[in-house]
């Protein structure tokens, strides 16, 4: 193969990325989410600094992918929302962590 | 994803949930409540009462203030930090009266600022976080200074209340 063309193949992976994840502020809620077993929304949302309305919108998102698990209970009378990496929803995170690491190598500079 | 970069947003999930340093003044009222002790052996109950205050005080305060404000998150190695804070404090307290028992008294301030001191730095090294450290450094100092009183000829019971 011409090495122009492996080069492309190469840069090709680029645009192979979970566009989902891509995305910077569900990129950060991942992140924290993937550190922890499970957070509340309130955790969520001072360290993000997203809005509520942002975040909501984002969590919604991710929980159709089937990548975070949102649960709503009660803690003495004080409603809760407690949210999780589902097991895809980790192995999305680390594959798109592990496929951004190839790209950046490969990149100049 | 990067060991590196997990550990830096891991340590930062753990600082948020400690920002309010309620961990860290209710250990001081906990040692507070303990100083007396040594000041009076038959005062034995308040280094119960100090530790269990320690070790339950800051799981219903968190429950009742710190998550409704600043939010809720589980790490992964849960149940385990109660029982390993509770393991320490019963060494503590057992290492203390052992110390109390003997005719070494005069090392009990250097004793207990080592002691506070090793177990301040193990949180810190635990939740990754900075003021733990720093409180570890300032046992360790108290420490030093304790067994100076102390070799000066100060009571050394007088000296350890001071100290905690």
């Amino acid at each position: 193969m011409p090495a122009r063309g492996k080069e492309t193949k190469n840069f090709t992976t680029i645009t192979d990325v979970d566009r989902l994840i891509h995305e910077p502020a569900r990129l950060l809620i991942l992140s924290y989410l993937y550190v922890v077993e499970s957070a509340d929304f309130l955790f969520l949302l001072r360290q993000t600094n997203l809005t509520r309305g942002n975040l909501s919108s984002h969590l919604m998102k991710l929980e159709k992918a089937g990548y975070v698990n949102i649960e709503k209970k009660f803690v003495d009378k004080i409603p809760r929302t407690l949210l999780s990496l589902t097991k895809e929803g980790r192995k999305a995170f680390h594959e798109y962590s592990q496929r951004m690491k190839k790209i950046f190598r490969k990149l100049p500079g | 994803m990067d060991p590196a970069a997990v550990r830096e947003i891991e340590k930062r999930a753990r600082s948020a949930l400690r920002q309010d340093g309620l961990a860290i003044i209710i250990a001081g009222i906990a040692l507070a409540i303990m100083a007396p002790f040594f000041l009076d052996d038959r005062l034995g109950f308040l280094l119960i009462l100090g530790t269990g205050f320690y070790v339950f005080l800051p799981v219903i305060l968190k429950k009742r203030f710190v998550y409704p404000r600043i939010g809720y998150a589980r790490f992964k190695e849960k149940n385990t930090k109660s029982w390993r804070l509770l393991i320490s404090t019963t060494l503590l307290m057992l290492f203390v009266i052992v110390l109390k028992l003997n005719a070494y008294n005069w090392l009990l301030p250097l004793y207990l600022g080592a002691v506070f001191g090793v177990i301040a730095f193990a949180i810190g090294y635990w939740h990754k976080t900075v003021i733990e450290y720093v409180i570890s450094a300032l046992m360790f100092l108290s420490g030093i200074v304790g067994i100076i009183a102390t070799t000066r000829g100060n009571d050394p019971g007088l000296v350890t209340a001071i100290q905690l």
